[in-house]
């Protein structure tokens, strides 16, 4: 059963409340029910930024997202009952950011591809300072389809732009080269600056 | 379209290599010869073998294998090899090469392959 006809079912049995016991039908929390016929999609886990402020978030979004919190979770060094994931280099604005996102693909996963765009172009909607935190916390976390999309989004940053134009939105003040080497390269390639 | 607002005393000077070379593999090729201009980092990055890999064809090792003429010492020298000197395929019956901005592959056919009716 996909993750989002698990949550379909969820919300249908929330809004009755009841389960076949014996062959009768006895009212239960839904979470229960779930547990009983599926198992567990609602776990919960804690994710801990570098600012040490705690995010509880679905275990199966972060799970399906993040290849480092999906092996964390699978070779059992994660406790549920006590474990915080320390994910010291990711500050809390970024996390949250960033659970965000997984969030809304999973719940969303079925969406149609232009509605899907469109929202990660809001959530990309960022100045450079947050959109490179947000590619240093997925390239961490090792979320694939973020960072694909957060390379795209750099990538058209700088199609196109003259080198000058780059080592400004990069804000790159040294760029490496020695005079002689800069000057050769300008002289050999003066169409690209 | 997606809107970055750029800004001064941004992180991105600190950008890894292996970063800047997954944004550079998805330009094409005359466009990493360009971002090598950019920085020694970008150059480092734009050179390497994981962003030339991506540009030459999947199939170029079945290509390649078919001439002997071949020691490269990067996966970009390749790429230019393959630009620049075109090999014999097919029993010889056709010679390919890439073309050099797009990496597309072009091959030539020897009159033998083409029957006229």
């Amino acid at each position: 059963m996909t993750q989002l006809d698990r949550l379909s079912v969820y919300h249908w049995l929330n809004a009755w409340c009841i389960k076949p016991v014996g062959g009768a039908l006895v009212r239960q929390e839904p979470e229960y029910i779930l547990l009983a016929l599926m198992g567990s999609p609602l776990k919960k886990i804690m994710l801990c930024s570098s600012e040490k402020e705690i995010f509880s978030v679905e275990e199966q979004v972060m799970v399906q997202h993040s290849v480092i919190i999906n092996n964390m979770i699978e070779d059992g060094s994660y406790n549920h009952e006590e474990s915080k994931i320390p994910l010291d280099c990711v500050d809390s604005k970024t996390l949250k950011k960033v659970i965000d996102y997984c969030t809304h693909h999973t719940h969303h996963h079925n969406d149609n591809q232009e509605d899907l765009e469109a929202w990660d172009a809001q959530f990309l909607n960022v100045d450079s300072n947050g959109l490179y935190d947000l590619l240093m916390a997925a390239n961490y976390l090792e979320i694939r389809n973020l960072l694909d999309l957060i390379y795209g989004t750099i990538k058209n940053m700088i199609k196109g732009k003259k080198i000058d134009e780059i080592r400004r939105i990069f804000n790159i003040k040294d760029h490496g080269f020695t005079p002689e080497e800069e000057e050769q390269n300008r002289k050999e390639y003066p169409h690209f600056y | 379209m997606v809107m970055v607002m750029v800004g001064e005393g941004v992180g991105f000077q600190d950008l890894p290599e292996g970063c800047i070379a997954n944004v550079v593999s998805l330009t094409i090729p005359r466009d990493a010869c360009s971002l090598a201009l950019v920085s020694s980092t970008f150059r480092s990055a734009a050179e390497s073998d994981s962003v030339w890999d991506r540009f030459l064809p999947s199939d170029y090792n079945d290509i390649v294998s078919q001439s002997t003429s071949f020691s490269c010492r990067s996966k970009k020298q390749l790429y230019l090899s393959l630009c620049e000197n075109p090999i014999l395929v097919d029993d010889g019956k056709k010679s390919f090469q890439l073309d050099k901005a797009y990496g597309k592959k072009c091959y030539m056919l020897s009159p033998r392959m083409l029957s006229i009716v």
